[in-house]
Formats: structure tokens, sequence, C-alpha cells
């Protein structure tokens, strides 16, 4: 089994190697799971933190060089344990109109990391509908939002002329948009806003 | 075209900033009239942004990737262990059968006879159906034990959240508001209606929501304005569920339910 020093995960990460990642579930997922479970999760709960926490670590990465005060891994640890403490003290606070919660989630913020834990969730959600829609959807979208123009998608998808290409860019984008309506936790969103 | 169908269109325009004079103050005016319109396009505009990044897009595919193989890797081998565990409890069961069959089958069991010899005393004839009645005894035990060990292993679905625990049976109501059913606890089949019902006082709407063990929102009824709410057989999972009433986002009761 490869093992990979810390500096060795951060380059990976960086370039988003699949094998630092498959290391980084093996390593650390384990991590986000005891954090998670202990505290009333799931282990789909898990799932979701460990993602966000790559995704948190990966901006990090990106935002400029990381100095790290201690190991990667009690950096990580830090980063989901801020990102699951956040989502129950929002759900909660949801749950029982803010006055039920007597523990705020500075108590749990042992390494400062600055989260924007409602971002990340709706990151995730909208990415993984996306993921979802049938794949000529997903390749129109992605070339309608790097600013291809409707000819450029037509002729890439073969399409027979721009109109059609524009018509199937609004039913793919409506399908999107109406898949994410109907999900409930994006309800939540509205009902925190 | 109606302007409900017209209405992704216009979203896309308004938020690339290609809707402009007549069409755009139209737009502008529709969407103070309409809260989903304003919803629909305050999405759009946040799925532009986040799908933009197409960077974090590609970092979440491989992760799912690498997540729904372990998954598949970790349900093969929890095949194994259940064919494993399987053949153990085959095997258990088999020697207890053996075991209870000799403990009952007179002919099966070896039975030491003293030797009847001049002069000594013969073995009181009670001794036989002690023996038996012991042996079933211990089977009995034996039974107990094992059904104990089956009503501990209850799946995650229904295992207490303790925080939700002492909410139950608690209201917070003004007027008067009693929950007829479901009872506290009470055991729905999968195939059934999941029907809840109230009395209240005056005729004022609630909204009833249901999450499951973990705090999760899984449906949500809307505002209510009669006395009765059902849910169609199958919509819920096993498992153990949590659900408030609210009235004017006050929650006026607070109530659980087993699917099995």
């Amino acid at each position: 089994m490869i093992n990979f020093s810390d500096e060795a995960i951060l380059k990976g990460l960086k370039e988003k190697h699949a094998d630092s990642i498959h290391f980084l579930y093996r390593e650390y997922f384990p991590l986000a799971k005891s954090i998670v479970e202990k505290n009333s999760g799931s282990y789909e709960d898990a799932e979701d933190v460990f993602q966000d926490g790559i995704i948190v670590l990966y901006q990090k990465i990106l935002s400029g060089p990381l100095t790290l005060n201690c190991s990667l891994k009690t950096f990580f640890f830090s980063i989901c344990r801020n990102i699951w403490m956040q989502r129950l003290d929002r759900k909660w606070r949801l749950l029982y109109q803010d006055d039920l919660v007597s523990e705020s989630i500075e108590d749990y913020d042992a390494i400062p990391i600055e989260i924007n834990e409602e971002k990340l969730e709706k990151t995730r959600l909208y990415q993984l509908y996306f993921l979802s829609l049938p794949a000529d959807c997903q390749k129109i979208l992605k070339m309608f939002l790097s600013k291809a123009t409707l000819k450029e998608i037509s002729e890439c998808m073969g399409f027979k002329n721009v109109h059609y290409a524009k018509t199937r860019k609004y039913l793919c984008k409506n399908m999107l948009r109406k898949k994410i309506l109907k999900d409930p936790r994006y309800k939540m969103f509205l009902h925190y806003e | 075209m109606s302007n409900r169908k017209k209405f992704p269109e216009l979203i896309d325009r308004f938020n690339n900033g290609k809707l402009t004079g007549e069409e755009l103050t139209a737009f502008l005016e529709m969407m103070k009239t309409n809260p989903r319109l304003r919803e629909e396009v305050r999405l759009d505009n946040e799925l532009n942004e986040i799908l933009a990044n197409v960077d974090i897009l590609e970092l979440r595919q491989k992760i799912l990737f690498i997540q729904k193989n372990q998954q598949k890797r970790k349900g093969s081998d929890f095949h194994y262990f259940l064919l494993a565990a399987s053949l153990l409890l085959l095997i258990g069961i088999e020697v207890f059968l053996i075991m209870n069959d000799t403990n009952h089958n007179p002919s099966n069991k070896t039975t030491l006879i003293p030797k009847h010899e001049p002069g000594s005393k013969q073995l009181p004839v009670n001794n036989k159906v002690e023996q038996t009645s012991i042996a079933t005894e211990t089977i009995n035990k034996e039974k107990k034990i094992i059904r104990r060990k089956t009503e501990v292993k209850l799946a995650a679905s229904f295992r207490r959240n303790p925080s939700f625990e002492k909410m139950i049976g608690s209201t917070r109501h003004a007027g008067y508001f009693r929950m007829d059913a479901p009872l506290i606890g009470y055991h729905f089949s999968e195939k059934a209606r999941i029907l809840f019902e109230w009395t209240q006082e005056g005729h004022v709407e609630i909204e009833l929501k249901i999450m499951d063990n973990t705090g999760i929102n899984i449906h949500e009824s809307g505002l209510l304005d009669k006395n009765k709410y059902s849910l169609s057989p199958g919509t819920l999972n096993r498992g153990l569920y949590y659900f408030k009433v609210l009235q004017n986002d006050e929650i006026i009761f607070f109530g659980k339910f087993i699917v099995e």
C-alpha cells in the first residue's frame, strides 16, 4: 500500500490525482466518520462531510501556499469537525426555531478555519444534481457556462441548427432547476435565509 | 408563447444581462409579484456561479467515484461476511436441534443404569423425570438467550435520537390541540397508509414536518386546514421517525412513530 507524506498529499490533491484522493479516503475518511457518528450523524452524513472537507482543503491549497502548524491529519480533522458542528448547529436551529441550542459553534473551533458550511452544502447539492443529468445535458451546460457560443455548442453536439441548441440549453437548465427545487434540503436553505 | 413557457429563457437572459428595454421592465414587474419566479432566478444565478467552477466539479466527480468504488468493495466484503455468518448460524441451529432432540428422545439418551446388586438400595423412580425437567429448563434458557440477542440487533434507522426523545409529547400551545393519531411510538406496517389525525380549537392552519432519526427533514406537508393528513403506503422506508406539528412556526406537538 502506497504511503504519502503530507507534502505529497497536498501536491497530489492540487493536481487532483486519483491516487492522492484514494489515499485521503483510506486514511482520512475514518476521521470524518468518527466525528459525525459520535455526534448524531449517519454514515451518509460522514461521506458528505468528507467530500466537503476535501473541497475545503483543495480551496485552501489553491488560495496560496498552505502553512501548517500541525499535521495534515489534525488539520483535516479540524476542517471536518467545523463543517459537521456548523451543519448540526444550522439544522438544529431550523428544527427548534433558535430556542433550544445552547452551545455555539465557537466551542468546536479548535483550529480556526474559515468555512462557509452552507455554501459547501449548496455546492454539493447543485453539483450532485448536475451530475445526475443526462450526459448530453451536462455537456451542453458545461459548454454554455464556459461561454461557448450557441453556434459552437450546435456544431459540437451535431445539432441541426442554433435554435435547437438554444432550446436544449433552456430545457436542460430548467430540468436541473426543477430537480433542485424539489429537494427538501434546498427548502431548508430557503427557510434559513 | 405564454410567459410561463418563456420563463426558462427569460430567466437565463436576465441572469446573463441580455434582457433589455420593455422586456426587462415587464420581467422585473413579474418578479415583484411572483415569489416562485424570484426563487428560480436566484437559484439560476447560484447555479451559474457554482457550476462555472469546473475544477471543483471535476474534483467532486473523482471523490464520488472513489467513494462508490469503496462502497462496492465493502458491499462484496459484507456479502462474504453474511455468507460466513449464515453458515455459522446454520451450524449453530443444527447443533441446537441435535441437542434438543437428544434431550427429548429417551431412545437416544445414554442412561447409566446401575447394576442391581443384592443388598444395594434401588434408585428412586422419579430420578429420570428430574433429569428430563432439568434438560428442558436448560433448553428454554438457551432459547431465551437467542431471542434476547435478536432483539438488541436493531438497524441504525431504528436508533433513538436522545434529543428528540426529550421533546416527545411536549406541547406549547395557547389554545386546545390534541394529537389523536398516531399514538406516540405507534408501529405502522411498511405497506400501510401513515395517517395523522388531530383535534384543535377553531379553524387554524397547521404544518406537519417529519424527520428521520438523524434529524433530517424528510417530509413537509405544507399548510393544512383539515384535521387529517396521510402519506401513501411505501412513502417511508422502515425506520424510526419523529414528527412535529407547527402553527405559525411554533412547535405545538412533537411525536414519533415507527415504520416496520
